[in-house]
């Protein structure tokens, strides 16, 4: 029981109301418990000796309403101080990510304070940067970019816009900025992001910055490739055309002249002194075009042999003296493991604006100047004119009209009778084409032959020569032998032999009698197709005749590779028998390999009877010319075979 | 006195019918919430003994603060009650209490000054503590008929 005065009674409820509170400050709640119940109960009991129901129900709701409130609050403690070291525990583990990640990884940390400030420089940034730690004081970025970050703050550089940044107090992210280290020049990315003190004012930033230089070498050298050729180092045609649509865009203000360039008998040198040799002359010319044009100019290498150059001139003078030098250098010989390499180069010109101002059209015209600079000769330089368009308008029309001609009959074959010296009758006929063109009139094999070999239509004709030459021939006496031109490019065809076959086979014509004539560039050709075609007539008893012998490439292995029956020398070195002791000399050499090798030798081009002598008394078996006859039609060799058969008891063409 | 609870009239029949619902539903949600916060949260194995001594610590400046309140209560009790009769024991309990907080006090002080505390030790001194609170409770709960 509560005794006491009202004062003292009132007192001791308030005491006791504070001591049942009391508890909810407590945690754990087990230790709030052990002091909450027995001072309630004990509160509760003297209340109820009191017999004061008010004061009593008033005691209980609050006792339970100090209950409810450990309970709730120790609970919400405990779930706030779990969340908290959870929070901690992750900060940490976060810290030690970010160590270990700067520890192994290229990458580094780095935070400022708001003065921008490094805070604090790690080992790993002192490393990166190659200074001590201590020496990294100052205001970033310039304390860690050093020279670069005075340089390079060209507007839109990244370096300007790390600046303007850092000035605004805005992130910033992959920012790739020059770097000079210890005189190295490097490259690194960085991203970067203020934070705020707790009153919401900047502190400094944090970031992380990684050395990209190895990626960023990589970008250009792949950039590099993308625009260069790999072999000589020059801009490729990528970078050509772009070259060439800027200067186009502005040669009215400066003129351009386009120069074209192609290797004269490159493919010569590929073919015979192999790849690697042909790869080391076109890395010799490229840095020979280096040195022949300015800083400023530009040299390409457009593909295989082709070269270009664009030179910032609107002085034709200029870019003549230009080329000549050009030829003048490539002229001289380049010697490559003790070998003398000798090349040529022709050269096309066109000037801009005066040629043309697009792109398309200066390469156009630069060709067509280059085409002719080929067709004249090699070895030379040709400025555009616009009668080269007329010209190759020309030549359309006549590749249009061949296609044309064959349909409508307007080729035929003439006949150019073969003479066995020794007999002097006559062993056979070449066979050589002629266009009787409706406006034109008659048109000699090197009119159109070029054209149709470059339209591909080369071997519709050659496969209607062979069928009339052998139908022509089948009607002659016996052994009349019959020659046929095959073009190089009839001998990429993989079924060659076997057209021959069918034309041997639809004619009747015996295989002994057709003897296919071929040039030297033939056997140059690497492709065994070509081989294996030659076996394939071979072996069906048609003839092989080297034509032109001694004006090629002199190149004698292919003699040894593949057995030829006739060698037939070229009608320059019997023009000049009798006059020159050299063309003596040659003839007499051709024959004595000849008769040691087994083959027939004929002589192409005789003229005069001293050459014939001669050519009779050196032991040549054979020969054409004018002396003899000219190119006839197959009814005027019919009737010349008539009157004089060949000899009965020679071989065809032995 | 009476407390007059039914009201007859046809408002507060309707009133009456209301309260009686709130309350049953009261009562119905009140066993869960108990339940729940009885239970407690469930703390995680990897950090109940952290979070053992990091209640350890602040129980221990929170109880000396409530035991230094609790000595001037104390004070303030002997001073008023001072000429009431029963002395004697009166003021047995008052040295009893005073005795509790004194330990309490003691038993924070010591373990705030523990070099590197254990879980064991934390779980140990709360087992001491609350021996001691139970006792103050019953002491206070007690005392106020003997004053």
């Amino acid at each position: 029981m509560i005794h006491g005065s009202p004062n003292q009674r009132a007192l001791i409820y308030g005491v006791a109301i504070g001591c049942i509170a009391t508890p909810v400050l407590v945690s754990p709640s087990s230790s709030a418990i052990s002091y909450w119940l027995p001072i309630s109960i004990g509160v509760c009991i003297s209340l109820c000796f009191n017999r004061d129901l008010y004061a009593l129900t008033d005691l209980l709701s609050f006792i339970m309403l100090t209950g409810f409130c450990i309970l709730y609050i120790n609970r919400r403690l405990n779930e706030r101080a779990v969340g908290a070291i959870r929070l901690e525990e992750n900060a940490e583990v976060i810290k030690l990510l970010l160590r270990d990640f700067e520890e192994s990884a290229s990458d580094w940390l780095w935070e400022t304070n708001a003065a921008l400030e490094l805070q604090p420089p790690s080992q790993r940034l002192a490393q990166v940067v190659r200074r001590p730690a201590e020496q990294l004081r100052g205001p970033f970025p310039a304390v860690l970019l050093g020279e670069s970050a005075n340089k390079e703050q060209r507007p839109g550089s990244a370096m300007e816009r790390l600046n303007r940044a850092i000035a605004e107090r805005s992130p910033f992210r992959d920012l790739v900025v020059p770097v000079t280290i210890n005189g190295e020049e490097r490259y690194w990315s960085l991203t970067g992001k203020p934070f705020l003190d707790k009153h919401g004012r900047f502190a400094g930033y944090h970031g992380v910055g990684s050395d990209i230089t190895g990626q960023r070498r990589q970008q250009e050298q792949i950039s590099f490739l993308a625009r260069h050729d790999s072999l000589t180092k020059l801009p490729n045609r990528v970078l050509f055309s772009e070259t060439l649509h800027e200067s186009c865009e502005r040669c009215e203000n400066t003129g351009i002249a386009l120069l074209c360039l192609d290797l004269d008998n490159f493919k010569i040198v590929n073919d015979t002194l192999g790849h690697a040799t042909g790869d080391a002359l076109l890395v010799a010319v490229a840095e020979r075009l280096r040195g022949c044009i300015r800083e400023f100019d530009m040299a390409t290498r457009l593909g295989g042999d082709e070269f270009a150059t664009i030179l910032v001139t609107d002085k034709p003078e200029e870019a003549l003296a230009v080329a000549r030098r050009i030829i003048e250098r490539m002229t001289r010989p380049f010697q490559f493991d003790g070998q003398i390499v000798k090349v040529g180069i022709s050269i096309g010109v066109a000037m801009a604006p005066r040629d043309g101002k697009t792109p398309t059209k200066l390469m156009k015209n630069a060709d067509l100047a280059l085409y002719r600079a080929k067709e004249e000769g090699r070895g030379t330089v040709r400025f555009y004119d616009p009668e080269m368009d007329e010209r190759v308008r020309e030549r359309r029309a006549l590749q249009s009209a061949l296609h044309r001609a064959l349909a409508q009959g307007e080729f035929r074959l003439d006949y150019q009778p073969v003479i066995d010296l020794a007999t002097r009758r006559i062993a056979g006929a070449e066979a050589l084409i002629r266009w009787q063109h409706p406006e034109r009139g008659l048109l000699p094999p090197s009119a159109f032959i070029p054209l149709a070999e470059d339209s591909g239509f080369i071997r519709e004709i050659g496969e209607w020569v062979l069928h009339e030459a052998c139908t022509t021939a089948a009607a002659w006496p016996e052994p009349a032998a019959i020659a046929v031109n095959l073009s190089p490019l009839q001998f990429r065809d993989p079924k060659l032999a076997t057209r021959v076959s069918d034309a041997l086979a639809s004619s009747r014509l015996a295989p002994g009698r057709l003897e296919v004539e071929i040039v030297e560039s033939v056997m140059l050709d690497t492709d065994p197709v070509v081989e294996q075609t030659l076996r394939g007539l071979r072996a069906q008893g048609v003839r092989i005749a080297l034509d032109d012998f001694g004006t090629g490439y002199s190149s004698l292995s292919y003699l040894r590779r593949f057995p030829f029956d006739k060698l037939k020398i070229d009608r320059s070195f019997i023009r000049d028998l009798g006059q020159t002791q050299d063309a003596s000399a040659i003839i007499l050499a051709i024959i004595g390999l000849a008769q040691r090798m087994n083959m027939v030798v004929t002589a192409e081009g005789v003229e005069t009877t001293e050459q014939a002598t001669l050519l009779s008394s050196f032991g040549c078996a054979q020969a054409q010319g004018y002396l003899f006859h000219r190119p006839m039609s197959s009814e005027a060799f019919s009737r010349l075979l008539a009157q004089n058969p060949p000899h009965p008891a020679r071989p065809p063409a032995a | 006195m009476m407390l007059q609870w039914r009201d007859s009239s046809p408002g507060g029949k309707r009133r009456s019918g209301i309260a009686r619902l709130w309350l049953a539903l009261s009562a119905m949600r009140l066993p869960p919430i108990l339940s729940q916060l009885l239970q407690g949260i469930q703390v995680p194995a990897d950090l109940s003994e952290r979070l053992y001594l990091d209640q350890a610590r602040d129980f221990s400046y929170i109880m000396r603060a409530i035991s230094m309140v609790g000595i001037t209560t104390l004070g303030l009790l002997f001073l008023d009650f001072w000429h009431n009769p029963g002395a004697p024991t009166r003021c047995l309990m008052i040295a009893l209490i005073l005795a509790t907080y004194a330990i309490i006090i003691a038993e924070g002080r010591a373990w705030l000054q523990k070099p590197d505390p254990s879980w064991r030790d934390a779980k140990l001194y709360f087992r001491r503590v609350n021996v001691a609170l139970f006792g103050l409770g019953i002491l206070w709960g007690g005392g106020w008929s003997r004053c």
